[in-house]
């Protein structure tokens, strides 16, 4: 946003404003102040504000009530920096004397700013032309601000429609688009059910006649029909149900397994973002756990809200017609229930919660240790790892006891308050049948409340009342399912809502022939360190490039960034001169061949593995593949040959195996850029080897990125780039890094003296 | 290689806002950045200090042991770097469009922030601490929820 011309970050009082601009009115005349950066701390770490004014030759910092608290002329500047603390950042500078000055300070709420301001002094300093400097903080700006006023998301770009935001209705609104397809079958079942619960309210009318009219008058004959209605109804009422349970358990099913599909299909589209920061157990609970709750939920809220509803305004009006003295009385316990629901609602709701995340802890626990099986055998931690096990399902149980203190002891208070109003029925209406007998026995037409009353009728009526009661109990406890569905709609929606990965370019495949360019490219996985700092580079179409540098560098990011994992950078990366958040994503990484250190095999025969990519590759291409990546012949020894089933991360294969069946999954793809992370990382040098072969094979007229510690791999480069702490330190071919001397020729020294010192050991051990 | 734990009192003053310098015994060592190696479990044992290049130079096993001086300037440069803002109360939560925004008061003031996820920016522990993370990535503490005001303690039963 601007203020008058201004660009800033948040609103500024009007006071505040002027004494800014009066202050640099009178330290720097006529300069045009070109942004204002307002913070969220102050100097000494409070929450509060203070303001960063910059012109286009000189800054200055001024605190919450306007006065000046530091001034900077940038043509002094010997270099001006983000430092990146806990929890907290500064913008500091030093002069060419050596002053460092703290210019102002804030959390990472500010920070995408607090490094355009860095940047920008910096540039100006160095005598960068102030358009372009200008046109960068404007750019920074922008990006700033360019998030959903609604819930604060970063928005895709600015003015973009926020992804958090869209459609956003109540919870249950939401999650009945799955019960839609299904609304056919269910109003089938619900016609079913109504028509279930109107045969059980004859019953009673029924009873009331056999007691009063056919017992008192032995009539045989009406006896013979009431049986032979009783009979009907029970005959009519169980086919209806068998059908009805059918059709309705289908329903569920679908119910789930749409809901269940839509979450892993999602769940497929996240960002890794998502990942990075939720657990894989806990995303599975709620693919597993939670949709089934959700389900169970929904098909109550369909069916049975609405025959109970049925059901009792039915009751109360047969109840009403009947006798409406009694059918008041009947209705007493009613307010309790409905209070004690309310309460019960809001105090169970909380634990709900509280014991999903120990469920989910548990599961975390799970899907870390089970897959780990090697590892635990390997340090025989059997035991801790048992007793930690007991731990965590320990913690689930004191908080499933907690929850299960309330959740037990609702519908049994329910159940007491309904046998109240049993107990009144009785007493009330039997006194009542008593003294309308002997009222009529004496022949007084003094009856009790006024009217009489009949065996027959109160016998009906605590069967109806029966009856009544249940709907009420279904209401009252009711609240309990709806509560624990809602926690679980959530955590459901948590994943349906996460933003998915920006594909902004969906349509738009271009050619690609594999010039990759780095502008200016920064990235940071979580604010509080840059990963990459103004990486700048560019790779021509058929370069091998080796990307080395000490671990912790970047290496491994800048391949993230260009795979479009992360797409949240600043700067930009293109290919063939497209920017790539531009190209379709899924089309521009089917353009990407990625072989990682750890190469990830799938539940299922060599055969499949192999087309991951590529389903529909016919047998020929998945030989060839196989055969240039040195594959071919290990898989025909196999004892299943292509048919073998490979377990759990290719257990089965060897490492080295694995790797190269991953080398075929990728060249099978046919990939115009090629990357490799480590590939060859894990393996003995003969497999290296081996591996090596098969990468030179693949790599012959494609771009292709290596990551490599072992530099040896990189002898077929063209061209290595050294990283060290995010940032680019060297860039060339071999022969001009090795000439001037640097990281990479040091690099090569150490790795040149550990090899000989390895194969001088080997020899020697070989000797004796 | 072996880890040089300072064991003796040390001199140490502050070389800026955020580093210090040691002398120690042998040890001489300018603009050195002190970080705790248990932030959030330990905070006041082992303390690295680590040179310009990010290399450890030493590390102090307990601050305890250093003089009171010395360890006001450490504590006042580890304060200045390290800012997990204790939240006191709990004012408000107000939750919408899936995001839960967060109005708490703290030792450093009142702060307005926003959660992306109940489910992993917010971490309790059986002791009654818990640790929250914001959109922004800030971090936050609660030492003891159950010592929180009725009100802070209704507000967090929504979100704990």
């Amino acid at each position: 946003m601007r203020k008058q011309g201004i660009l800033i970050n948040r609103e500024i009082e009007d006071g505040i404003f002027e004494k800014i601009l009066q202050t640099k009115t009178d330290l720097f005349g006529e300069e045009q102040i070109v942004f204002i950066i307002v913070s969220d701390l102050t100097h000494d770490a409070a929450y509060g504000t203070e303001y960063f004014a910059a012109t286009d030759a000189h800054a200055l910092t001024v605190n919450g009530e306007g006065d000046l608290i530091e001034k900077v002329t940038f043509a002094d500047l010997e270099r001006s920096e983000v430092r990146r603390m806990y929890g907290n950042a500064r913008l500091r500078c030093e002069t060419r004397d050596g002053t460092r000055l703290e210019l102002l300070r804030f959390t990472y709420a500010v920070a995408a700013l607090g490094d355009m301001a860095a940047t920008y002094m910096k540039s100006i300093a160095e005598g960068e032309t102030t358009a372009h400097a200008i046109d960068a903080a404007d750019a920074a700006f922008e990006k700033a601000i360019s998030v959903c006023p609604r819930c604060g998301r970063k928005l895709l770009h600015p003015g973009a429609e926020c992804i958090g935001c869209q459609s956003k209705g109540k919870i249950a609104g939401k999650l009945l688009i799955y019960v839609k397809p299904e609304i056919k079958n269910l109003i089938v079942c619900l016609v079913l059910s109504l028509i279930a619960t109107g045969l059980s309210m004859i019953r009673p009318s029924l009873t009331a006649t056999l007691v009063d009219k056919v017992i008192p008058h032995n009539d045989t004959h009406l006896l013979g029909i009431v049986v032979l209605l009783l009979f009907g109804a029970y005959i009519l009422q169980a086919i209806v149900g068998i059908i009805r349970s059918y059709r309705l358990r289908c329903s569920a099913v679908n119910i789930v397994t749409n809901l269940r599909n839509h979450v892993y299909e999602k769940a497929q589209h996240l960002s890794m973002r998502f990942y990075d920061k939720t657990s894989t157990g806990s995303v599975i609970n709620r693919i597993s756990g939670d949709s089934t709750t959700i389900e169970q939920f929904m098909v109550r809220l369909s069916q049975e809200v609405v025959v109970q509803f049925f059901t009792m305004v039915g009751i109360v009006v047969i109840m009403f017609a009947m006798n409406w003295k009694l059918a008041l009385i009947t209705l007493v316990p009613i307010p309790f229930v409905v209070v004690g629901s309310r309460i019960f609602g809001k105090k169970i709701l909380p634990y709900y919660r509280k014991v999903w995340r120990k469920w989910a802890s548990v599961t975390s626990y799970l899907t870390d240790t089970i897959p780990a099986i090697r590892v635990t055998k390997a340090f025989s931690t059997e035991n801790r790892t048992g007793s930690g096990f007991a731990d965590t399902t320990g913690a689930w149980a004191k908080v499933e006891y907690k929850s299960a203190r309330i959740s037990t002891a609702f519908p049994n208070i329910v159940s007491f308050f309904v046998n109240c109003g049993h107990l009144l029925i009785w007493s009330i209406g039997g006194a009542w049948v008593i003294f309308s007998q002997q009222a009529a026995a004496s022949g007084n037409a003094t009856t009790f409340f006024g009217g009489n009353v009949t065996v027959g009728t109160l016998v009906a009526f605590i069967s109806y009342a029966t009856m009544f009661y249940n709907p009420v109990n279904f209401f009252a406890t009711f609240n309990d399912s709806y509560q624990n569905a809602l926690s679980s709609a959530e955590r459901v929606l948590d994943i349906l809502d996460a933003d998915e990965e920006p594909d902004a370019g969906r349509g738009n495949c271009p050619e690609m022939v594999g010039k990759i360019e780095f502008r200016d490219v920064s990235f940071s996985f979580d604010r509080t360190k840059m990963t990459l700092s103004h990486v700048n580079c560019t790779i021509e179409p058929g370069d091998i490039v080796g990307i080395v540098g000490t671990t912790g560098a970047g290496k491994s990011t800048l391949v993230n960034l260009l795979m479009r994992f992360y797409d949240e950078y600043e700067g930009e990366i293109l290919v063939d001169g497209n920017n790539i958040r531009g190209i379709d994503l899924s089309y521009y990484r089917s353009q990407i061949g990625y072989v990682q250190q750890e190469s990830v095999m799938f539940r299922d025969t060599v055969f499949h593995n192999l087309a991951f990519g590529k389903p529909d590759a016919t047998v020929e291409e998945v030989f060839r593949a196989a055969e240039i990546a040195n594959a071919h012949e290990f898989i025909a020894r196999l004892p299943d040959g292509y048919d073998t089933m490979l377990g759990e991360r290719g257990i089965g294969v060897s490492g080295g195996e694995r790797q190269r069946l991953s080398i075929a999954r990728t060249v099978l793809m046919e990939p115009r850029i090629l990357v490799f992370d480590e590939a060859t990382a894990s393996v003995d040098s003969e497999t290296e080897s081996q591996i090596q072969s098969a990468i030179e094979q693949l790599i012959a007229g494609r771009t292709t990125l290596m990551i490599a510690h072992r530099l040896s791999t990189l002898r077929k480069a063209n061209k290595i780039i050294v990283l060290d702490k995010g940032k680019i330190l060297e860039m060339g071919t071999p022969e001009e890094l090795l000439a001037a001397k640097g990281k990479y020729y040091k690099l090569i020294q150490i790795q040149t003296m550990a090899e000989k010192a390895e194969s001088e050991s080997k020899e020697e051990r070989f000797s004796e | 290689m072996a880890r040089n734990y300072i064991t003796g009192d040390i001199v140490n003053r502050r070389a800026d806002m955020a580093r210090v310098d040691l002398d120690c015994g042998d040890l001489h060592e300018k603009d050195l950045s002190p970080r705790r190696l248990f932030p959030i479990t330990d905070p006041d044992h082992y303390i690295s200090f680590l040179n310009a290049d990010g290399h450890e130079v030493a590390v102090i096993a307990d601050i305890h042991v250093l003089s009171r001086q010395s360890r006001a300037v450490l504590e006042d440069v580890m304060k200045e770097y390290y800012l997990i803002p204790k939240i006191l109360e709990v004012l408000e939560i107000d939750e919408r469009f899936g995001m839960n925004k967060w109005t708490v008061r703290t030792e450093r003031g009142v702060q307005s922030f926003q959660i992306r996820s109940r489910h992993s920016d917010i971490k309790p522990f059986a002791d009654g601490r818990v640790l929250i993370r914001d959109s922004n990535d800030n971090r936050y503490e609660i030492e003891d929820w159950r010592t929180h005001s009725k009100a802070s303690k209704k507000w967090l039963n929504t979100q704990i």
